[in-house]
């Protein structure tokens, strides 16, 4: 045999493995260093999103806060957006210990004795942060009586919206004033289309849902709603509505006009709110995005939007961001605390959403709440509002006025409460019958939604399939558990 | 009279029509194979706002290299820790999966190895019956503690049963009991019987098991998926699933996009995607011809039974 094959194939060998011993061995000491003090009073929480490039520095000045308050320490972990669901549901399924995590599949978790029970501990640990929630945060939590996570006070309420691309908007010389439903942004489709045939005019894709003045038991993937300006006791079928129908008719004919993509029902393309790609969009707003404040600064251009949609307090909304305590959890009291104190402390909330003060941005003196942004406020190195705490204790920038904020919780009163917040359909006697409706609607739901295929034509169908796949089996147990809910 | 050379034999080729339309069957095959890549090599190509305008074609409406020179600016440091993480994964772990399966293999392939029976059966019960994710999960994490090691993307798939069993079958066909008798009463030891005469006569069998492996640890994203949290343990394929991933929800939950673009680390454009393809599958595909000499062989014999 040759030798210098032996000497080659034994030093590649070994190479690598020291290089993969470096590699993993270095990574092996430190969790095994964390993991032994983790038992005491580091946190382990998962969180969605992508880790903030700045991690270690925002958790620095966070941790020092938390451990001053509270004794313990957080670890956050983050998930990709589009890995937390498949991630959390295998983390849930082996048992694994961790302390909090961003909620994911709520209420069947929580049936399932995934979720530790703060009904008593939010209210003794978490006092401060409790008592600031919206009643419909905690109604809309229950399940079976229980809450299981507490909820980020944020938008409670929300309504459907077309948003404008501002800048066509001027260039066109085109007024939005009259527009309330989808059929009055007609006219400007129109004329928006015939000057630019190459940009998207009504800028959707596939997972689209047209929106009306519904709210749904079990999401808007399924059939089963209630027609908030009919009769609320009743659980319908959205799509035999007839205010539904006209939605969907209109979507076809604007998908015959060219004003959507053609390939909408596949497309995942992306329509960046930064971008000029698009004209109109449909958005999801609530009070604390002052308007479209909050959406012109993510898209760093000035978009201007209008409603559509009545402003709904529902479950969706309270469930928006919720965190929950692992049932495994061996800290659950201390849990609970370090979530209160994320809930209440504003500078250790604030430290966390607008970055590390005096590098990111600084208060305004002699204003309260107030703060200026600095240069280094830069993307990703903050965390999102929505999912992180309490908006209520954010410091607002100054082009919020005091008015804007007075307006704000003005609106918050004034929403109009969904019948069904905290209605939990339990479908453990239609179980088959509610998977055979999620593949029928599979089948439907996009090609309808973006206005694809004719409803005329289509819904009929729809009708017939959802009628084979055992519809009034499960309409009949949902209404049966929704009058019980209803009694209470 | 003279006998005419013979300069072809026909006996057992097609007729010519029948050639021509198996020729061009094969043709339309391997071009449906190619096009698809070539395609993304040329949207990685493209100008992003010609894309946006015009969609996209076979040849770029303006040839434009910003993917590859946004790759290398904003994404250098994760793309290039990724593909050191990627190539090392692959090279050690096709090393391991090739050792211990022609080992394992070669063993239950000898008739006068007395568990010879057990040992596939043994291995024939993890092929049929797969225990599933959450299992798979408890043990790598809870049992072996190896979240967040490297060794997570190694392991689970450093032994492949299925190419065991063709392996099995190769040291059967190409490596005769008279060869390793006659080795013995020269006085070879077991050990150098395989490595000296065994291994060289299944150099094929060892070469195509070689590039399934390499094959699968170059394209696997799921056991990152499950198993690395720590940026610096992320292979180029995870990544690339990660962002069309981020892309997807994005786009389903466009209601809530101002909410969440606050929180969303900035998306590549559709040519800087492209390009990550064309960088994680040119290095694997190029590997190819050189493992296709052993192929056929390796297959064929691999898969026939006595």
């Amino acid at each position: 045999m040759k030798t210098w094959k032996k000497v080659v194939g034994l030093s590649t060998a070994v190479v690598l493995l020291g290089a993969l011993t470096a590699c993993g061995g270095g990574s092996k000491e430190k969790t095994d260093g964390s993991s032994k003090k983790a038992d005491e009073n580091t946190l382990l929480m998962y969180q969605i999103g992508d880790k903030p490039d700045n991690y270690d520095a925002l958790m620095e000045v966070a941790n020092k806060r938390i451990e001053e308050k509270t004794g313990a320490k957080l670890n956050i972990q983050y998930i990709g957006w589009g890995d937390y669901k498949k991630k959390m549901s295998v983390i849930v399924s082996s048992g694994e210990n961790y302390d909090i995590a961003f909620a994911d599949s709520y209420v069947p978790n929580a049936q399932k004795g995934a979720f530790a029970d703060l009904t008593e501990l939010a209210p003794k640990f978490a006092k401060d942060a409790y008592d600031q929630l919206d009643e419909a945060y905690i109604k809309g939590n229950l399940v079976d009586g229980k809450l299981y996570a507490f909820p980020v006070n944020g938008n409670v309420y929300s309504q459907q919206v077309l948003t404008f691309n501002k800048q066509y908007l001027d260039k066109y010389n085109l007024s939005i004033d009259d527009i309330k439903t989808y059929k009055d942004a007609e006219s400007v489709l129109k004329t928006f289309h015939e000057k630019e045939p190459n940009i998207a005019a009504f800028a959707i894709g596939q997972g689209f849902k047209a929106q009306g003045d519904f709210d749904f038991p079990i999401g808007n993937d399924y059939p089963f709603a209630v027609d908030l300006n009919g009769d609320t006791k009743k659980i319908i079928n959205q799509y035999e509505n007839k205010d539904f129908m006209d939605v969907l008719k209109t979507m076809h004919k604007w998908y015959q006009a060219g004003y959507i993509p053609s390939d909408a029902a596949t497309s995942n393309t992306e329509f960046p709110l930064e971008g000029n790609t698009w004209f109109i969009r449909q958005e999801t707003q609530g009070p604390y995005d002052y308007g479209d404040t909050i959406l012109s600064n993510a898209a760093g251009q000035e978009l201007v939007s209008k409603a559509f949609t009545t402003p709904l307090k529902s479950s969706d909304q309270a469930r928006m961001a919720n965190f929950v305590v692992s049932n495994t959890s061996k800290n659950k009291e201390k849990a609970v605390e370090v979530l209160g104190q994320i809930n209440s402390d504003p500078e250790l909330l604030n430290g966390l959403v607008w970055g590390i003060e005096g590098e990111a941005w600084e208060k305004i003196p002699n204003k309260d709440g107030k703060i200026k942004l600095l240069d280094g406020y830069k993307p990703n190195t903050h965390l999102p509002a929505w999912n992180t705490g309490n908006n209520k204790i954010l410091y607002t920038q100054d082009t919020i006025t005091d008015e804007m904020i007075k307006e704000r919780d003005e609106s918050i009163a004034k929403a109009e409460t969904s019948p069904i917040l905290g209605f939990n359909f339990v479908t453990s006697n239609v179980k088959t019958e509610m998977s055979n409706i999620a593949n029928v609607m599979s089948q439907y739901l996009d090609g309808l939604n973006t206005g694809t295929v004719d409803p005329e034509e289509t819904v009929p169908k729809l009708k017939e399939a959802l009628d084979n796949a055992g519809y009034d089996k499960v309409l009949t147990e949902m209404q049966k558990q929704y009058d019980e809910f209803l009694k209470k | 009279m003279r006998k005419k050379p013979v300069s072809k034999v026909e006996i057992r080729s097609f007729n010519k029509p029948v050639n021509l339309f198996f020729n061009v069957l094969i043709a339309v095959f391997a071009l449906s194979c190619v096009l698809p890549f070539l395609f993304v090599v040329a949207i990685s190509l493209s100008n992003e706002t010609a894309l946006a305008a015009h969609g996209y074609s076979f040849w770029p409406k303006e040839l434009s290299i910003f993917g590859y020179t946004y790759l290398f600016d904003q994404m250098q440091d994760k793309i290039f820790q990724a593909l050191f993480v990627t190539v090392l994964v692959t090279l050690v772990g096709t090393l391991i999966n090739s050792t211990a399966t022609s080992l394992y293999a070669y063993v239950i392939s000898r008739s006068n190895f007395p568990f010879r029976r057990f040992f596939t059966v043994f291995c024939l019960i993890t092929m049929l019956f797969s225990p599933g994710m959450v299992a798979n999960y408890l043990v790598m994490t809870n049992l072996l503690q190896l979240k967040d090691t490297i060794w997570a993307l190694i392991l689970p798939m450093a032994v492949s049963p299925f190419n065991i069993i063709v392996m099995r079958t190769f040291f059967k066909r190409s490596v005769s009991e008279s060869i390793i008798e006659s080795a013995r009463i020269d006085g070879a030891s077991e050990m150098r019987i395989f490595i000296q005469i065994v291994l060289p006569l299944a150099v094929p069998g060892i070469a195509t098991i070689s590039l399934f492996a390499a094959l699968g640890y170059w394209n696997d994203w799921f056991n990152a998926l499950l198993y690395i949290q720590k940026d610096s343990l992320v292979p180029l394929q995870y990544l690339l699933m990660k962002i069309q991933n981020n892309i997807q929800y994005l786009t389903q939950n466009a209601g809530a996009s101002s909410q969440l673009s606050g929180g969303m680390a900035a998306i590549p454009g559709e040519s800087a995607r492209m390009a990550i393809v064309v960088i994680s599958t040119l290095p694997i595909a190029i590997s190819y011809p050189f493992f296709q000499k052993y192929f056929v062989k390796g297959l064929t014999i691999g898969g026939v039974k006595e």
